[in-house]
């Protein structure tokens, strides 16, 4: 315990206090830092990609980390540091403590869980992805924290406790007991059962650790800035009984439309709603205390601005929430940038605004500091205008990408709508950035407060409280009350993590098809730790949700036996690129490890982050690690695939004929959605193409009949990389078509190229033809041979393709890597000409109309073997 | 389940409204520490030596004139 040399005075520990602030500063800033290189990677995916440390999935994780831990953290400590001697009339338990807690806390859990994160070693769980080992000194942490803070309440009289003082003992001590839920059950727990305890914990990070704190800041600046009493203290510990009643049941509202229980899912709803209405409770208390005191005066203060700011935006934040949890809103908005905006705002708007006019607050008492009210007020509007616009921008992004997601049109076409919104994103960012930075300056410029005492003066040492047992404490009515706050959180706990685990384990026992193969293998679990490193599952979601959108797009819903598998669940809370579940066999081995090394070079306007270090400097040079990943990502949805049949896909109907008029359009459409691949002269011969096995289809040398580019439009080439473009606009699909047959053309020769006459080559070419190529391509040149039917892709069907002499010479040449199609090198130029003459005939819709008549056998064979 | 957890709080919850109500006392001892804090603070019977003094117009008001506020 702190000594007094005067028995009446309770100091605060100001150099902790300090010490706090100073940390939180600093935590803000990177982590602040964080984020902006997050947002610009959005626009810039080159942007800081060359180390695997320094990928998206990283930073993101160390940014919300860090927001929560090394900035609101030690926020909220420093104020508790502040306001604990006020609250009970006692100093906090040890000064010597508070400094273990403080270099345990910022230097092994911060920094130690930064850098492991940074380093790989990490959890993708959200709101918990610092390792295992640093969530153990978390927890530590907060054990120590009450033992610090809750040990002076315990002997002051409960009766005379302030409602800050209750929000700062409930927030520790859920906080305590829900942390373990997020971090360390879902790793025992898989899949479904595991996102269940999940949830939970990404609300409690939010309701029982920020919400708490943040409350109990503004009421106690509110009384302490107005130097009147609140409007109602019945009211305002109603609030807080109800908060800690329903916030915990709230959890599983981030899985609506997931194969958890419906009942579950029911009761996060009903309680999301139930929360705003308390939150509107808690609100109008608040401001009927400031409004009432002061008739707006305080607001002068500008501590005191940011803590009414903040429980305004407490205020729409919260109905916001309540309507995002309405099932028929949440098919709607999940997984969108609205629900970024709506985490910014409850954040930086409700949770860091209240945290800075508390730690303002504190700076204007504090003895021997300098402090700088002009740019406190500065960084006030700075902060203001940035989240505003973030939010608005955010909010707006999500409702582009969620009308675009019900839509049958590709996917990319929401990543190219959303591009605006990010760099306006970036923007704002900034500018946040530019206010956090005013306001840590705020605190170390403009003139020095005068030294002296810090803490209250007691009149007399009779003043001063008495040391109440425990037991006496614990007999009192609020620590009955308090007791049914714990049972509240087991509730909660009963009821959204328990109860749906048990329900699933029942699910997952009758639906559990036999013989699924869900068991990984050793490759493919180290890919899924990989997947897990990088965060992945922070841009694709890992759950098809039961919505008539998802199952269009996606296929199946996903089910909680599919997932019992998955230590930890990756089903993640946001879409960037698409949902991965039903990854399994969609692309060929090459798509996916040319689109990890760079996905732009065959997604031109993707965003996704590169993986260079998992090859070796090409992407058909891949990493054991590489080959891993992707063996992992055939795993997703691979069981369900083996037991169901694809759903039935729309198609359209036949072109009815090419339109000049659609050129420009088709082109554009070929740009966007084709050239990553094929060239942007259709040639196959970009970066991407090229590195395909089978390489990109050289469009540009092959006449193509209709009806093939249509079937492949829509079906794409199993076997091969070319995937359905059956979601694009069926205006799209019909434009890109056109401008396919316009661009694939397949010249004659001229005379001065001809080895021989016409009847020489047909007889030459089919002879070669007859001994080197039917097997494969059959006797009509179908595609159709007895070695040809087991080949995917299919060998080539040369009545609805026709290649031109210098595209067949170099096929013939190199062969097709990746297919059936070898090289056959000893073919003479003059037997190559003729061998393409001959299968050039059989195309059904030749220059001349009809199909070349076969050669006979008397035809002379002039220059040939 | 759902149900039945917000019917009885909020059931709960009118009880403590009615009985706040009809019971001075109650109504008293629930807001009790909003006046103690105040004292603490140094703001209400109780003096403080923090360092900087709140804004020149606000008054610090004891609970005597808070209620008579109140009724008024």
């Amino acid at each position: 315990m702190i000594a007094t040399e005067v028995q009446a005075r309770v100091p605060v520990a100001s150099k902790l206090v300090r010490a706090h602030t100073y940390a939180a500063f600093v935590g803000l800033l990177l982590s602040a830092l964080f984020g902006l290189a997050v947002s610009v990677k959005f626009h810039v995916p080159e942007f800081l990609t060359n180390h695997a440390a320094l990928t998206w999935g990283r930073l993101r994780y160390d940014h919300t980390q860090g927001i929560l831990y090394a900035w609101l953290g030690n926020a909220f400590i420093a104020f508790i540091y502040f306001a604990v001697p006020y609250l009970t009339r006692r100093p906090v338990t040890s000064e010597r403590l508070g400094w273990v807690m403080f270099f345990v806390y910022n230097f092994v859990a911060v920094l130690g869980g930064w850098s492991l994160v940074l380093a790989g070693v990490l959890q993708p769980l959200e709101w918990a992805e610092f390792p295992l080992i640093v969530a153990a000194v978390i927890e530590l942490c907060l054990a120590l924290m009450i033992v610090q803070f809750c040990i002076p309440f315990l002997k002051c009289g409960a009766s005379e406790l302030y409602v800050s003082g209750w929000y700062l003992l409930g927030g520790l001590t859920f906080t305590f007991l829900a942390y373990p839920l997020g971090n360390i059950v879902p790793h025992e727990l898989p899949g479904a059962m595991g996102a269940a305890f999940s949830g939970l914990w990404i609300h409690d990070a939010v309701g029982v650790f920020i919400t708490p704190l943040a409350v109990a800041v503004e009421y106690f600046v509110i009384t302490a800035v107005t130097r009147k009493p609140i409007y109602s203290h019945f009211y305002s510990m109603v609030g807080f009984w109800l908060l800690f009643l329903v916030y915990p049941l709230n959890g599983i509202h981030h899985y609506i439309y997931s194969s958890l229980p419906m009942a579950a899912q029911r009761v996060s709803e009903a309680a999301s709603i139930y929360q705003g209405i308390d939150v509107i409770l808690v609100v109008t208390n608040l401001l009927l205390s400031i409004g009432l005191a002061t008739e707006g005066s305080v607001l002068r203060d500008v501590p005191m601005r940011f803590v009414w700011t903040s429980i305004v935006l407490y205020l729409i934040v919260s109905i916001q929430g309540s309507v995002q949890a309405v099932m028929t809103f949440n098919s709607f908005i999940h997984f969108t940038d609205w629900v970024i905006g709506h985490s910014h705002l409850a954040m930086i708007g409700f949770a860091s605004f209240a945290a800075m006019g508390g730690l303002g607050h504190i700076w204007q008492q504090m003895p021997g500091v300098r402090h700088s009210r002009r740019a406190m007020a500065w960084s006030y509007w700075l902060l203001v205008i940035g989240l505003g616009l973030m939010v608005l921008d955010l909010t707006a992004a999500g409702l582009v990408q969620a009308t675009l997601w019900q839509r049958h049109i590709p996917w990319i076409d929401s990543v190219r709508a959303s591009r605006p919104y990010w760099i306006f994103r970036t923007i704002d960012g900034v500018v946040l950035l530019a206010g956090f930075v005013v306001f840590g300056l705020s605190f170390v410029t403009g003139p020095r407060n005068s030294e002296g005492f810090l803490g209250l003066t007691l009149d007399t040492k009779d003043e001063l409280p008495r040391d109440h047992k425990a037991q006496y404490w614990f007999t009192t009515a609020y620590a009955a009350t308090f007791g049914a706050g714990v049972v509240f959180f087991f509730l909660s706990f009963l009821a959204l993590g328990v109860y749906p685990a048990f329900r699933l384990r029942e699910s997952i026992h009758k639906t559990t098809p036999v013989g699924a193969q869900l068991t990984l293998t050793a490759a493919e679990q180290h890919g899924g730790h990989l997947y897990a490193v990088d965060g992945c599952a922070y841009c694709h979601s890992m759950q098809v949700r039961f919505t008539p959108a998802d199952v269009w797009r996606f296929g199946t819903p996903t089910q909680a036996w599919e997932t019992q598998q998955q230590y930890p669940q990756m089903w993640g809370t946001r879409r960037i690129g698409p949902d991965l579940a039903r990854e399994a066999g969609k692309r060929p081995v090459d798509w996916q490890l040319v689109h990890l090394y760079d996905p732009r070079y065959i997604v031109p306007d993707s965003v996704m982050p590169s993986y260079p270090w998992l090859f070796n400097g090409a992407p058909d040079r891949p990493t054991q690690d590489a080959r891993d990943l992707v063996a992992f990502l055939n795993t997703l949805g691979r069981a369900q695939a083996a037991l169901t049949p694809p759903l039935p896909r729309a198609t359209y109907l036949l072109p009815v004929a090419a339109s000049a008029n659609d050129t420009e359009e088709g082109r554009q459409v070929f740009v966007a959605n084709c050239a990553g691949c094929h060239g942007e002269k259709a040639d196959g011969r970009s970066i991407g193409g090229q590195s395909l096995r089978p390489v990109a289809f050289n469009l540009a040398e092959f006449k193509l009949s209709d009806d093939l580019i249509w079937r492949v439009l829509q079906t794409g080439v199993p076997g091969s990389s070319m995937p359905s473009w059956n979601d694009l606009p069926s205006s799209d699909f019909r434009a890109v078509a056109d401008y396919v047959a316009m661009v694939a053309q397949a010249g004659e020769l001229t005379p001065d190229q001809r080895y021989a006459s016409d009847e020489v080559l047909m007889e030459s070419g089919r002879r070669i033809f007859e001994t080197h190529c039917t097997r494969c391509h059959g006797e009509e040149a179908a595609g159709d041979g007895p070695d040809g039917l087991e080949m995917l892709p299919r060998p080539a069907n040369f009545h609805e393709m026709m290649p031109s002499y210098q595209a067949a010479a170099e096929i013939l040449r190199d062969g097709v890597p990746g297919s059936g199609m070898p090289a056959w090198p000893l073919l003479t130029p003059a037997e190559v000409q003729a061998v393409t003459f001959y299968i050039r005939s059989f195309y059904s819709a030749h220059p001349d109309g009809t199909a070349q008549p076969a050669a006979s056998a008397s035809m002379k064979m002039e220059g040939m073997k | 389940m759902t149900a039945y957890i917000l019917g009885a709080a909020t059931l709960i919850l009118l009880v403590l409204i009615l009985w706040r109500r009809s019971s001075p006392e109650f109504r008293r001892r629930s807001e009790q520490p909003k006046f103690q804090i105040l004292a603490n603070l140094g703001l209400g019977s109780r003096s403080s030596s923090r360092t900087k003094q709140p804004p020149e117009d606000t008054q610090p008001i004891t609970r005597r004139e808070h209620d008579e506020k109140r009724e008024s």
